[in-house]
């Protein structure tokens, strides 16, 4: 049993007026494809994936991927999925990226991008500037998130954005626009901080597009036990439950069910 | 258990707070008061996750 398979990913089209090929293929988009590629077969796990080799060929530009055959029967059903549903919306977010990031270079550059693998004979998915593979925009919906972790960096020369340290995400890229970070006057770096953002969620998979969050508050997030504070809340909050018989309200609360 | 339930898939590190945990956190004249409390002090130092429904959030 054969254990390296490979993808074949050829373009065709045309450079000025010259067919395309290996001497008149621009490392932009060799570049592109790589990168796009990596996402493709392993969007989640890149730190832990196996080895992928890569060649260019002619004819009019081939680019051949090579890695454990078991990657490849998995992207080959993802292809033939994606022909046949016409629809990139089932993928997660990083591999639906991947292909609008090849369908838009096809537009740019009227290339067409066949894909096929050494799992079946054919071509299992073509994008050219006549398909469509974008995300249906409305899955995704406006949302608020709080994250919590170690605030790493503050910048940015072009885009004003925090790094935000998770345990949950990794390092969140979070948004601030450059008057919130001039206002500051306290060094942020290497402290813990809750942050209130917004961004994009998928409505049927719960996914959070890490790319479009914007900052909406920091919050003071220092998660130690202060006698003090938590006695100021409670002189606070006990005048509501004067009169009350808390053991009654809870049950009416649950109505009947007991944890 | 009355007050919290330990999350199972993540027993060690994450707590879900319910309504009758902050009701008597909340209350030092509750009879549970000091208890609340003390659970609370312990998750805090012992960097336990505390985990609150978004409702339960609104609502108080």
């Amino acid at each position: 049993m054969v254990k390296i398979g490979d993808i074949e990913i050829r373009v065709v089209g045309k450079s000025g007026n010259l067919e395309l090929k290996p001497d008149n293929y621009d490392i932009r988009h060799i570049a592109s494809i790589l990168q796009n590629v990596e996402d493709l077969l392993f969007p989640n796990s890149k730190k832990d994936r196996p080895l992928i080799t890569y060649d260019i060929q002619k004819g009019s530009v081939r680019h051949i991927f090579k890695t454990p055959i078991q990657y490849i029967i998995g992207f080959s059903a993802i292809l033939e999925q994606i022909q046949d549903s016409n629809s990139i919306d089932f993928l997660d977010l990083r591999t639906a990226r991947a292909i609008e990031s090849i369908q838009e270079l096809s537009l740019q550059k009227d290339y067409e991008f066949q894909f096929s693998t050494s799992v079946k004979d054919n071509i299992e998915l073509s994008i050219s500037p006549k398909t469509k593979f974008y995300r249906t925009e409305n899955i995704w919906v406006d949302a608020e998130f709080y994250f919590y972790g170690i605030l790493t960096n503050a910048g940015g020369k072009i885009k004003a954005n925090i790094h935000l340290d998770t345990k949950e995400y990794g390092s969140l890229i979070i948004d601030t626009g450059k008057d919130f970070l001039e206002g500051q006057e306290e060094n942020l770096l290497y402290k813990k901080f809750g942050v209130r953002a917004t961004g994009k969620q998928n409505l049927d998979t719960g996914e959070l597009d890490i790319k479009s969050l914007k900052l909406i508050e920091l919050i003071n997030y220092s998660p130690k036990y202060d006698s003090d504070y938590l006695n100021a809340l409670i002189s606070k909050s006990k005048k509501s439950w004067r009169g009350i018989n808390t053991d009654e309200w809870l049950s009416n609360l649950r109505g009947g069910y007991e944890a | 258990m009355n007050g919290y339930q330990i999350l199972e898939e993540d027993m060690k590190h994450s707590v879900l707070l319910d309504t009758s945990f902050f009701v008597r956190l909340l209350n030092d004249e509750d009879s549970s008061h000091n208890n609340a409390k003390e659970y609370f002090k312990y998750f805090l130092e012992e960097e336990i996750v505390l985990k609150v429904g978004s409702k339960l959030m609104s609502f108080h």
